[in-house]
């Protein structure tokens, strides 16, 4: 369990964490979702204990972290920067970190078994690529076998198969009933593995909901429809019994209809006699809905795509689905 | 867990090796060329004093790999990032700070004592013939280096631990060792040059040389030099301390 209570950090006049209040509660994954600059690292730092919050309080099991008693041994922390000495062994690194967790050491072989680094284990961590030091990274959160994780960015230079690999692990991990608290850039992940997601940007809480319930509250369903009959369906649709129904051109020809169910732009189809090529629901992805969410609080923006018809064909080819 | 982060880094045995190393070949050569002397003139015989000789190795050579051995204990991990990690399994600074310095500390009273002891056995090799080294006064001068070692050790990792950079800590360490006790020497102004004996190095070696150091030092000999010593180590441990709970990781 992870409290953030009305959490505040400040760097002189710059507000990174501004009164943040939300539970990370067992059992679940918790995405912890934000541009780059929201403040979620420093969020993750001031939970662990790393900084100190200006006002406020991070709590884990409700306690400080620095005032837990084995904190190794009930939290197990994954950091961007938690490498360690380049001239070290990875089972040297863990073995540090086991004697100073009051870790039995024999969880070193088996966390280093569990992350598939055994066979490079005496080898020094400055040759390891960034898979592997992402790996070692995740068996010293493993290494106390706590029931808080806390893991930011864990998906970071792992390989298709290492991404399904930690996918399956946050899953398990907190099947076992343990607290997971995962931040992550990649929506579609956040989206398969997190059951619930804190949202921030600019330092300020913006969501703090299920996953699935804040997917279908920020979008905007809608069906979409190939016809080369445009016209009779649209009149059809546009005397719909059931109210307003819109219907706007989307790319390569094809209508967007919101307010209506598939069956009643087929059934109005039929009884305008217009030919349906295609007809599909299309739901808002988490990555729509994050960037509704987040769209006011990026920090960092990036100049718009120089070539405009570049970005049209983008869409055009999203929307040809 | 600090003991196993330094043993398993070879700067450490490259630092140790290179102090034994260097006292070797030093009291070597001193040992070599004392005894020539000695050959030539039987007389130059009462010049001579194994204390002397080995506290300048100790004072030229192996203060400074203590330094480096500090001072990278106490900054390496601010650069590469392992404090994160470091400060996640132990979370309290003051446990933190304690076990940094308990194992430098302690490696650097093994240096500081092993490399005297190294010192006067080559020595007595060389110029045993001539000399016979005086048991108490060599025992002092073992035990008073060691001890000295590990009071720079608890100085150098405070310091460190403060300054957060390799290259600070370890310029700072020169300056506080060497360079500040020079200059305030060659001002020629005697309270400048008395001022120079209430630095670590100079009151150092005043002590584990038995007030027997060949250049001038301090106006005073004896127990008062490790107190000067252990002060700057207090004092160094202090700053790193709060410097350490103060600011964020």
């Amino acid at each position: 369990m992870l409290t953030a209570r009305e959490l505040t950090k400040r760097y002189g006049g710059t507000t990174a964490v501004d009164s943040l209040t939300f539970d990370v509660r067992p059992g679940l994954v918790t995405g912890f979702l934000g541009p780059n600059g929201a403040g979620k690292s420093t969020t993750l730092r001031l939970l662990l204990g790393l900084d100190r919050p200006t006002s406020g309080e991070a709590l884990v099991n409700g306690r400080r972290y620095v005032q837990l008693p084995q904190p190794a041994r009930q939290v197990g922390a994954l950091l961007d920067a938690s490498a360690g000495h380049p001239g070290r062994s990875a089972r040297a690194h863990l073995l540090a970190l086991a004697r100073g967790g009051g870790i039995p050491r024999r969880r070193v072989a088996d966390v280093l078994d569990e992350v598939g680094l055994s066979d490079v284990a005496d080898r020094r961590i400055g040759g390891f690529s960034l898979g592997m030091r992402q790996r070692l990274g995740i068996a010293a959160a493993l290494l106390g076998d706590p029931g808080v994780l806390v893991l930011d960015e864990p998906l970071n230079g792992l390989d298709l198969d290492g991404v399904r690999w930690v996918r399956g692990l946050v899953r398990a991990l907190a099947d076992e009933g343990r607290t997971v608290f995962v931040s992550s850039h990649l929506m579609s992940e956040m989206q398969l593995v997190a059951n619930r997601l804190v949202v921030v940007g600019g330092g300020r809480l913006v969501a703090d909901a299920p996953t699935a319930e804040l997917i279908a509250s920020w979008s905007d369903p809608r069906v979409v429809v190939r016809t080369p009959d445009p016209a009779p369906l649209v009149e059809q649709l546009r005397r719909s019994p059931r109210g307003p129904v819109r219907v706007a051109p989307g790319a390569d020809g094809v209508l967007l209809v919101r307010g209506a169910t598939p069956e009643e732009v087929g059934d109005a189809a039929h009884a305008a006699g217009a030919r349906v090529h295609a007809l599909y629901r299309e739901e808002a992805s988490l990555e729509q809905v994050y960037l509704d969410l987040t769209g006011a609080e990026v920090r960092h923006r990036a100049a718009p795509p120089r070539s405009r018809a570049a970005a049209h064909g983008r869409t055009a080819r999203k929307g040809d689905r | 867990m600090e003991w196993t982060k330094l043993a398993s880094v070879r700067t450490t045995w490259w630092c140790l090796g290179l102090g034994v190393l260097g006292m070797a070949l030093f009291a070597l050569f001193m040992g070599a060329s004392a005894a020539d002397r000695i050959a030539e003139d039987p007389d130059s015989a009462a010049g001579f004093s194994y204390s002397r000789t080995v506290s300048h190795g100790v004072f030229y050579l192996v203060q400074f790999v203590v330094l480096t051995l500090a001072a990278l204990a106490a900054t390496n991990e601010y650069a590469n990032g392992g404090i994160t990690a470091t400060l996640l399994a132990v979370p309290r600074r003051g446990v933190l700070l304690a076990a940094r310095t308990a194992v430098t500390a302690g490696l650097s009273f093994t240096a500081g004592a092993g490399t005297a002891a190294l010192g006067l056995g080559v020595l007595w090799l060389l110029v045993g013939g001539h000399v016979s080294p005086d048991p108490g006064r060599a025992a002092h001068t073992v035990l008073g280096a060691g001890v000295c070692m590990a009071l720079l050790a608890v100085l150098f990792t405070g310091l460190g631990t403060a300054l957060r950079g390799t290259a600070g800590t370890l310029a700072a360490g020169f300056l506080l060792l060497l360079g500040l006790p020079l200059v305030l020497q060659l001002s020629q102004t005697q309270w400048l040059n008395d001022l120079a004996a209430c630095l670590p190095g100079l009151a150092g070696i005043e002590f584990y040389a038995s007030g027997d150091v060949g250049f001038y030092t301090a106006p005073h000999d004896g127990a008062v030099n490790l107190w000067t010593v252990l002060g700057w180590a207090v004092a160094a441990q202090c700053v790193g301390y709060a410097e350490l709970c103060a600011r964020d990781a």
